[in-house]
């Protein structure tokens, strides 16, 4: 068996909302990067590194498990 | 419009306008036959390049800093691959149509290098940020293209 798709989903739009409604501007500030990643992460449209994505957990006292979430699909 | 994409826009058409005026400038008159003893030409040819590079480096210099993350730079590096093999082949391709041009005659017009020359290097910042921008809204799944 081969792990050739993994898809990765996030909750950061959740996550942001459930911390006082923090805007894009304010996540991207406090991890270091622009807003325009934060939009592109939302989306789907972006895989942070491991660095960004642990700095987004910290940012939200959260495991990386609770921002991101993996599906791993075997094929044969 | 982020300040990355406004500034690949600005390079862009710059680097555009700065193409479109030398195409004219070199090819009026009596062409690449007679380009290399025109001194007009190539005084004006390289007041266009002059200019277009002060404005460049003005634009550097005197817009926002700009605060670059590590997926601006994943763009960033894919667009410069892409914009060097696209040189590479560019300058492949003009070697090749003008071997085949001129494989029958005796010479061939030095004034074809300087066409290359200058071509190069508006073609290489007009490649670049046009793969940058066409990169930048492509990108899907993840930062793959």
């Amino acid at each position: 068996m081969v792990m050739e798709n993994i898809k990765v989903l996030n909750h950061i739009r959740k996550l942001r909302f459930l911390n006082d409604e923090m805007s894009q501007q304010q996540l991207a500030d406090r991890v270091g990067c622009t807003r325009q990643t934060i939009i592109a992460l939302e989306q789907d449209k972006y895989l942070p590194s491991l660095l960004l994505a642990a700095k987004i957990a910290w940012v939200f006292q959260v495991s990386l498990d609770e921002v991101f979430e993996f599906d791993f699909q075997e094929e044969l | 419009m982020s300040i990355q994409r406004k500034r690949a826009w600005q390079v862009l058409i710059l680097w555009g306008i700065v193409f479109l005026i030398f195409l004219p400038l070199y090819f009026s008159g009596s062409g690449a036959d007679e380009w290399g003893i025109d001194h007009n030409s190539r005084f004006l040819s390289s007041v266009v390049l002059g200019l277009g590079y002060v404005i460049f480096f003005v634009l550097q210099v005197k817009g926002r800093k700009i605060r670059k993350d590590e997926r601006e730079y994943l763009i960033e590096l894919k667009a410069s691959q892409a914009a060097m093999i696209s040189i590479l082949l560019y300058v492949f391709i003009f070697g090749i149509t003008m071997f085949v041009i001129y494989e029958s005659k005796v010479f061939m017009p030095a004034s074809w290098m300087w066409f290359l020359a200058y071509t190069t290097v508006f073609l290489a910042y007009i490649s670049n940020s046009a793969f940058y921008l066409w990169f930048e809204k492509k990108m899907d799944g993840y930062g793959k293209y």
